[in-house]
């Protein structure tokens, strides 16, 4: 199947980047790495009017240490350069695991830091052929006014399925938006909108120029764990990310946040400072932890596994992602 | 849609062409070049069939834009080759029988050619974790993984 048609713009800076945007904004879309839009773009899910490459903008590419010791990592940055940075690797550990975890090594050549970010939610009943589509009624996501997952459904369940989201929502990450004139960061999460339909609370005409990491504080522990049915190429069918600061002693949780991904329309935060502000690490803890992924996560049958089997296997990755990081 | 002129280099020769923003490196390849060793398997990107090495990194094809690499170095399966002599990887696949239908042999191949240049002494599970992306539905994938073991050796002898 060939890509619809577009017309191309290839800028060479934000500037010139941000100028497109304004003017073509609501019928453009940015390419990065290609993984999501192009498969998108040929299963006639998206045909923009205009497609604007990205990577020859240099400025949106690489890995920085801010002053005030931030990370600031370019949207075009490609996963096989978070890979193989040492800063990474070394101070975001977790970070370094879900990027390992995305598709797979020729994939991660390609995919791009924001365009993970920025992926598509998804459905069986919708990531299809044009031709597999016509056998079923057109869906919410597709324009139409019923749900094929989801019988009865008023909305739109397709499922988020991204593997740094979670990570470095955990990570306490921002991201930053840009458009002609101005600029704004923003916890990453709020990024996501939950909704199945327009996951992202990004405007046509903005563009995700990074994502800034805080400082990595002492004694903090991160652990990504990812349900496949492959252990590469997969999507996650659900997965876990645990980020937790521990007393010197190790025995006390003294901030943490449990990020589920794959469990609903958009990144699912379990707990971020309520259960593990200031906690005893005890089995008991993992345990309540365990069950309140279990009650957060809310699949619908809409990938490969029955959504009771994933509800299930958030708790157990929750149990994983936690002693693991705790190396318990 | 306005035609682009580019100009590819694949397997060390430029090629001057006019293409629309919506042809892929593939397409580009195997319609205008006639290279037909690269293959279209699923088409989205999944199944690794269309691997080419750009600046010697494995890439989809076939979720490349010809107009995205102009001017990158872009090696096919019919570069390997040198004249008649095969490249060790290829030597390899051949002696270890790693090459039933033959499909997803080009994207094998030449990923496995971009991890050994990197990797000289590989352990197999870097082996299985470097093809992970691209899928076979004959091998079994055993025969691949020896293929590539004995490819790394004949490279490291090749190299001194």
């Amino acid at each position: 199947m060939k890509l619809p048609e577009f017309e191309y713009f290839s800028p060479r800076d934000i500037p010139s980047t941000l100028e497109l945007l304004a003017i073509h904004g609501a019928q453009a879309s940015l390419l990065a790495g290609g993984t999501d839009l192009l498969v998108r773009m040929r299963q006639r899910l998206a045909a923009p009017g205009v497609v604007i490459n990205l990577k020859d903008v240099e400025e949106l590419k690489g890995i920085e240490k801010q002053k005030d010791g931030s990370i600031l990592i370019g949207a075009l940055t490609t996963l096989t350069e978070l890979l193989e940075s040492s800063l990474i690797r070394k101070k975001y550990p977790g970070l370094h695991q879900a990027a390992e975890a995305v598709a797979a090594p020729p994939l991660q050549n390609m995919g791009t830091v924001g365009g993970n970010l920025l992926q598509e939610t998804r459905c069986l009943y919708y990531n299809q052929t044009a031709a597999w589509r016509r056998a079923k009624p057109v869906c919410f996501k597709a324009g139409g006014e019923t749900c094929n997952t989801v019988k009865g459904g008023k909305h739109c369940f397709a499922t988020y399925q991204g593997d740094l989201a979670p990570m470095l929502i955990a990570l306490s990450a921002r991201v930053v938006l840009s458009r002609k004139g101005e600029s704004r960061a923003l916890p990453l999460e709020a990024l996501y909108s939950g909704k199945g339909k327009r996951p992202h609370n990004k405007d046509a005409d903005e563009l995700l120029q990074g994502v800034l990491l805080p400082p990595a504080e002492k004694n903090t522990v991160c652990r990504y764990e990812k349900l496949r049915l492959r252990q590469a190429l997969d999507y996650p069918l659900v997965g876990a990310a645990v980020c937790l600061t521990l007393s010197d002693d190790g025995k006390l949780c003294k901030s943490g946040c449990l990020v589920l991904t794959a469990a609903g329309s958009g990144p699912v935060i379990v707990d971020d400072n309520a259960m593990m502000k200031d906690a005893e690490i005890t089995d008991a803890w993992i345990d309540a932890l365990a069950e309140a992924a279990y009650k957060a996560a809310k699949p619908v049958p809409n990938v490969l596994t029955p959504p009771a089997y994933r509800k299930r296997m958030a708790r157990v990755l929750t149990r994983r992602a936690l002693n693991k990081a705790l190396a318990r | 849609m306005t035609l682009i002129p580019i100009t590819l280099l694949v397997n060390g020769e430029p090629y001057n062409l006019t293409v629309p923003p919506n042809k892929t490196l593939l397409e580009v390849l195997r319609e205008d070049l006639e290279l037909m060793g690269t293959r279209e398997g699923c088409g989205v990107g999944a199944c690794g069939a269309c691997t080419v090495l750009i600046d010697n990194v494995p890439v989809r094809s076939c979720l490349t834009l010809a107009a995205d690499v102009q001017g990158l170095s872009i090696t096919t399966i019919e570069g390997l080759a040198e004249g008649q002599k095969l490249h060790p990887v290829q030597e390899a696949f051949v002696e270890r029988h790693a090459i039933q239908c033959g499909y997803c042999s080009s994207g094998m191949i030449l990923t496995a050619k971009a991890f050994l240049d990197k990797k000289k002494r590989p352990k197999k599970d870097e082996i299985k974790k470097a093809i992970s992306g691209n899928i076979c539905r004959c091998t079994g994938y055993t025969k691949i993984e020896d293929a590539i073991a004995t490819a790394a050796k004949k490279m490291t002898k090749k190299s001194g």
